[in-house]
C-alpha cells in the first residue's frame, strides 16, 4: 500500500514538475514520462504481491461531507492495476518522441490521467471514487480535444463529454441511494445498503452508468469518435485501461450484492454478444485505422462481458468450476486486450506520425518502410484475432472452455453457453477478417499515396514500447500457465474461493501448442533463409502478376475487402458506387462506409425529438437579462414564502 | 436609534423606486449606505462594529458614488429612459412588497431585530425590482447595491454578534463588482452609444433572433 501511495505521489509530483519546467527544455522533456515510468514500476511492485495477499487498506480523513481518502487494494483492484501500470510504462516511453507540441501540458495531463485511473481502481469511498472518476473523464476529454483545431475532434469531445456525464449521472443516483441507506459513503458499508435495494435497480444503474464508460453497445457511440481523436498513446490508455474501469465498476458493485441472480449473467451474455458481433462488424466497415481499432475495442469489451456473464450465470447455478474458467478467461482478456490494443493504437499512431494520414485507403506497402512497426502491428493483429501462439488465443480459449462445459444438460444455461459459443466463433472469424484487412491494406501491397511512399520508421523511443508489448503478447501466449495464474487468482477471489485453484490442463497444452507452432514458424523461416542463401534474389512489385503497366490502384482496397462480408450481414452500408459501364469505360469508383446503427437508429431520432420538444423552452430563454433575474427573484420569493408563510 | 435608521433605510428604498434621474439614484444609494453603516453600531459600540461601520460608509457612501458619478458623466446618460414599470406603479408595488416582507420576517425567530429583518428583506427585493424593471446599467448597479445592502441588514438582524470577517468579505466582493461594472458600463456606452441592457440581447446565442 505504501508503494501504491508512493506511486501516486511520484505521478503527481513529476507531472507538476513537467508542467512548471517549461523553461528548462531538458527537464520538461523528460521528467513527466520518467516519473510515470518510475511510478508505474512502484505501482506494479505494489500490485503484484497484492494479487495473492489479503486486502490492504488505507484511510485518511477528508473534510468533504461523506468523503474520506480511503483506499483498498484487494485482488480485483490489483488485477486491474497490472495492465494499467504495464501500459503506462510503454505509453510514457512512447510519448517521449510522439508528443511534439505542448509537451509539458501533455506530460502533466498524462500523469494525472494515470493517477486518476489508479485512484478509480483503488478508491474505497464513493465520494473519492466519483472525484477520481470525474478527473479521469475530464483529463481524457482534454486529450480528445487536444487537436481542437479541426471540427471533428471538437465534436468528438462534445459527444464524449455528454455521454460520459449521462453515465456519471446514473452512478450518482446509485451512490446516493446506497449512501442514504447505509449512512456512510464508504464502500465497506455498501453491502448492507444494497441488501435493502432491489437487485434489479442496482444492476440497471450500474450497467447504464458504468456500461457507458465500458463502451457496451449501444452505449458506445462516444467511443469510436473520442478514442481516435486523442493522441495515440492516450488512445492506447483509453482503449486499454479507461474503458476497463467501467467494467471494474460493475464487478465492484456486484461484489457488494451477492448472490448475483442468474438473469444478470444472461443479461451480460446478451450485452456481450451484441457488443461483440456489432462492434466487429462496424470495425470492418471503417477506413480510419484508429476508428477501426476503437470499434474493435467495443468488440473486445463484448467478449469480456460475455465471459463474465457466463461466469455469473454458472455461479448462480452452483457450477463454480465453469464460473472459474469463464471469470479467469474474462480477466485474462482484460489484461490481454490492454496489451494488444495499446500496441495496436501506438503502432497506428506511429503510422499516422510517419505518413500523416489515418485513412487505410491511402496507406499500403508500409511493412518494407516501417519493418518494426509493421511486425509489431502484425503481432498485435494476430493476438487480437485470438491466433496462437499469442495471448488472445489463451483468454478466448478459457472462455470457450467455460462455454463448452456448460453445454451438457439442458435448461437456459446450456442455451446461454451455446449462444456464447456461436457468438465467440462469429466474433473470432470476423476479427481475423478485420485485422487481415487492416494489416493487408496498410502494410502489404504497394503504397496508395505519396505520403505512404515516403514513410520512414519511427524513432527508437516509439518502437521499443511496441516491441515490448508484442513480446508480452507472445510471452503470455507461450507461457500461459505462468501468466494465467493471476487471472485465476482474481477469478477465485471473485468467487470467494480461498484455496489455491488448480490451473486447467488445457492451459499447459495450449502453451505447448503455441510454443511448438512458434518453433515450426521459426524452423520454416530458417529453412527459407537456408534455401535462399547464396542465390540471386530479385524483388518485384507486389501484385506485379505480369501486367504491362501495374499501378497501386489495381490492389484490393479496404472497402472492397469488407464489402462481401458486410453485405452478407445486411449491415446498413452507405455505398458510393460508380459502376464500370460502356465499351470504353470512364472512371469508376467504389467506397463503402458502415453506419453505426446505434447512432442512426437510436440516438439521432431520440435527440432530434428532445431538441424539438426543448425548443419550447426558447420562449423562456431568450437572452433578456431582466427576465432571467426576474426568474431568480420569483424563485427566491417562492422559496422564502414556502419556508416562512 | 435603530428604528430611526431602519425607517430612513426604508425611505431610501422607496426613493430608489420612485425616480429615474441617475444622479438622484446615486445620491440616494449613498445615503442608504451611510445609514447601513451606522446600523452596525446599534448592537453596541465595539471595535469590530466601528471598523465595519467605517468601512461600509467609506465604500458605499464615498467610493461607489464617486465611481458611479464618474461613469455617468462619461457616458452622458442622465435619466432612465422608459422603465418597464412606471414610477407610480413602482411605488405601489413597493408598498405591496413591504407588506409581504413584514409578513415573512414576522415568522422569523429574530426577536427584537425583527424589524431589521423585514427591512433587510424589503431592501433585497427593492434591489431585485430595480434590476428587473430598469433599463440602464446604472440603475441595475444601484439595484445590485441595494440587494447587497439588504443582505447586510438581514445579516445584522440574524447574528447575535456581527461576524466582521463575513461582512468585510461581502463588502470586498461588492467593491470589486461595482468597480468592474463601472468600467464595463463605460465600455458598453462607448461601444454601443447607450447603456441600455435591454438592447444588448442581440448578443445572445439564439438563432431565432431576427
Amino acid at each position: 500500500m505504501e508503494l501504491l501511495v508512493l506511486s501516486f505521489v511520484i505521478l503527481v509530483l513529476s507531472g507538476l514538475c513537467a508542467l512548471f519546467s517549461r523553461r528548462f527544455s531538458f527537464l520538461s522533456a523528460s521528467c513527466g514520462p520518467i516519473g510515470a515510468v518510475a511510478a508505474s514500476l512502484c505501482g506494479l511492485a505494489a500490485a503484484i504481491p497484492a494479487l495473492s495477499s489479503a486486502p490492504q487498506t488505507l484511510a485518511l480523513p477528508w473534510s468533504l461531507p461523506g468523503a474520506s481518502f480511503s483506499l483498498k487494494l484487494d485482488q480485483l483492484s490489483a488485477f486491474f492495476l497490472l495492465p494499467l501500470f504495464a501500459l503506462c510504462i510503454c505509453a510514457a516511453v512512447y510519448s517521449l518522441r510522439y508528443v511534439d507540441k505542448r509537451r509539458s501540458e501533455s506530460f502533466f495531463l498524462f500523469n494525472l490521467l494515470a493517477a486518476s485511473m489508479a485512484l478509480v481502481l483503488t478508491a474505497s469511498n464513493a465520494v473519492l471514487f466519483l472525484v477520481a472518476w470525474e478527473v479521469m473523464t475530464l483529463v481524457s476529454f482534454l486529450f480528445v480535444v487536444w487537436d481542437g483545431a479541426d471540427g471533428e475532434s471538437r465534436q468528438a469531445g462534445w459527444t464524449y463529454l455528454v455521454a460520459t456525464h449521462i453515465g456519471t449521472a446514473f452512478l450518482l443516483i446509485l451512490f446516493t441511494l446506497a449512501w442514504s441507506r447505509a449512512g456512510s459513503a464508504e464502500f465497506d458499508a455498501f453491502p448492507k445498503a444494497f441488501q435493502t435495494l432491489p437487485f434489479g435497480a442496482v444492476a440497471a444503474l450500474a450497467v447504464l452508468g458504468f456500461g457507458t464508460k465500458a463502451g457496451f453497445f449501444p452505449l458506445h457511440v462516444w467511443l469510436p469518435k473520442a478514442h481516435p481523436a486523442a493522441p495515440s498513446h492516450i488512445s492506447a490508455l483509453m482503449s486499454g485501461i479507461m474503458i476497463k474501469t467501467g467494467l471494474y465498476g460493475i464487478l465492484r458493485m456486484l461484489t457488494f450484492c451477492p448472490p448475483v441472480p442468474q438473469w444478470f449473467g444472461w443479461l451480460l451474455i446478451g450485452i456481450g454478444i451484441v457488443s461483440g458481433v456489432l462492434g466487429i462488424l462496424l470495425a470492418l466497415g471503417q477506413h480510419d485505422i484508429k476508428k477501426f481499432l476503437a470499434y474493435s475495442s467495443v468488440e473486445n469489451m463484448g467478449v469480456i462481458a460475455l465471459g463474465f456473464g457466463l461466469g455469473y450465470a454458472a455461479q448462480a447455478q452452483g457450477r463454480a468450476d465453469i464460473a472459474l474458467l469463464a471469470f479467469a478467461g474474462a480477466f485474462l482478456h482484460v489484461l490481454n486486450h490492454s496489451l494488444f490494443k495499446g500496441l495496436l493504437f501506438m503502432a497506428a499512431g506511429s503510422v499516422a506520425h510517419a505518413t500523416g494520414t489515418r485513412d487505410m485507403e491511402k496507406l499500403g506497402g508500409l511493412l518494407r518502410l516501417m519493418p518494426v512497426t509493421g511486425t509489431c502491428f502484425l503481432a498485435g493483429a494476430a493476438a487480437i484475432s485470438a491466433l496462437p501462439p499469442f495471448n488472445g488465443f489463451i483468454s478466448e480459449l478459457l472462455i470457450y472452455l467455460g462455454a463448452f462445459k456448460s453445454l451438457p444438460g439442458s435448461g437456459p444455461n446450456a442455451l446461454a453457453g451455446l449462444a456464447a459459443l456461436t457468438a465467440l466463433a462469429i466474433i473470432g472469424a470476423l476479427a481475423a477478417a478485420c485485422f487481415a484487412r487492416a494489416f493487408g491494406t496498410a502494410f502489404l501491397g504497394l503504397p496508395r499515396s505519396a505520403a505512404a511512399e515516403h514513410a520512414h520508421e519511427s524513432p527508437r523511443q516509439m518502437t521499443i514500447p511496441l516491441v515490448l508489448l508484442a513480446l508480452l503478447c507472445l510471452g503470455i501466449g507461450a507461457l500461459p500457465s505462468f501468466f494465467g495464474r493471476p487471472a485465476f487468482t482474481a477469478a477465485a477471489a471473485l468467487l470467494n474461493i480461498q484455496t489455491q485453484v488448480p490451473l486447467p490442463a488445457m492451459l499447459f497444452s495450449a502453451g505447448w501448442a503455441g510454443l511448438s507452432l512458434a518453433a515450426v514458424a521459426l524452423a520454416l523461416w530458417l529453412g527459407r533463409n537456408l534455401l535462399f542463401s547464396g542465390k540471386k534474389i530479385s524483388s518485384m512489385p507486389t501484385w506485379g502478376c505480369g501486367y504491362a503497366a501495374p499501378t497501386p490502384r489495381m490492389q484490393y482496397t479496404a472497402s472492397s475487402f469488407a464489402q462481401p462480408l458486410l453485405s452478407a450481414f445486411g449491415l446498413n452500408l452507405k455505398v458510393k458506387l460508380e459502376p464500370v459501364s460502356g465499351l470504353f469505360p470512364r472512371q469508376a469508383g467504389f467506397r463503402s462506409d458502415a453506419q453505426d446503427m446505434a447512432r442512426t437508429r437510436i440516438y439521432k431520432p431520440l435527440f432530434e425529438l428532445v431538441e424539438d420538444k426543448l425548443g419550447l423552452l426558447r420562449k423562456i430563454q431568450h437572452g433578456s437579462i431582466h427576465a432571467y433575474i426576474l426568474y431568480i427573484a420569483v424563485a427566491l420569493a417562492f422559496a422564502l414564502g414556502w419556508a416562512l408563510l | 436609534m435603530m428604528e430611526l435608521l431602519l425607517i430612513l433605510i426604508l425611505l431610501t428604498d422607496v426613493a430608489l423606486c420612485s425616480t429615474g434621474r441617475l444622479r438622484v439614484l446615486v445620491r440616494t444609494a449613498a445615503w442608504q449606505g451611510f445609514f447601513l453603516g451606522l446600523l452596525a453600531l446599534c448592537k453596541g459600540f465595539t471595535f469590530h462594529a466601528a471598523t465595519l461601520a467605517a468601512a461600509t460608509i467609506a465604500v458605499k457612501a464615498v467610493i461607489f458614488p464617486y465611481i458611479l458619478n464618474r461613469a455617468i458623466r462619461k457616458s452622458g446618460t442622465l435619466t432612465e429612459p422608459l422603465p418597464y414599470v412606471s414610477y407610480n406603479l413602482s411605488i405601489v408595488l413597493c408598498a405591496l412588497m413591504l407588506g409581504l416582507c413584514v409578513l415573512a420576517a414576522d415568522r422569523l425567530p429574530s426577536g427584537q431585530w425583527r424589524m431589521a429583518a423585514s427591512i433587510g428583506f424589503f431592501t433585497m427585493f427593492t434591489g431585485f425590482f430595480l434590476i428587473i424593471t430598469r433599463r440602464t446599467a446604472f440603475s441595475q448597479v444601484i439595484g445590485y447595491l441595494a440587494l447587497e445592502g439588504g443582505i447586510y441588514a438581514f445579516g445584522l438582524s440574524l447574528w447575535q454578534e456581527m461576524q466582521v470577517e463575513v461582512e468585510m468579505g461581502l463588502l470586498l466582493d461588492v467593491f470589486a463588482a461595482i468597480f468592474i461594472m463601472g468600467i464595463v458600463i463605460y465600455r458598453i456606452s462607448s461601444e454601443f452609444e447607450h447603456a441600455d441592457t435591454a438592447r444588448l440581447d442581440f448578443l445572445n446565442d439564439s438563432e431565432e433572433y431576427d
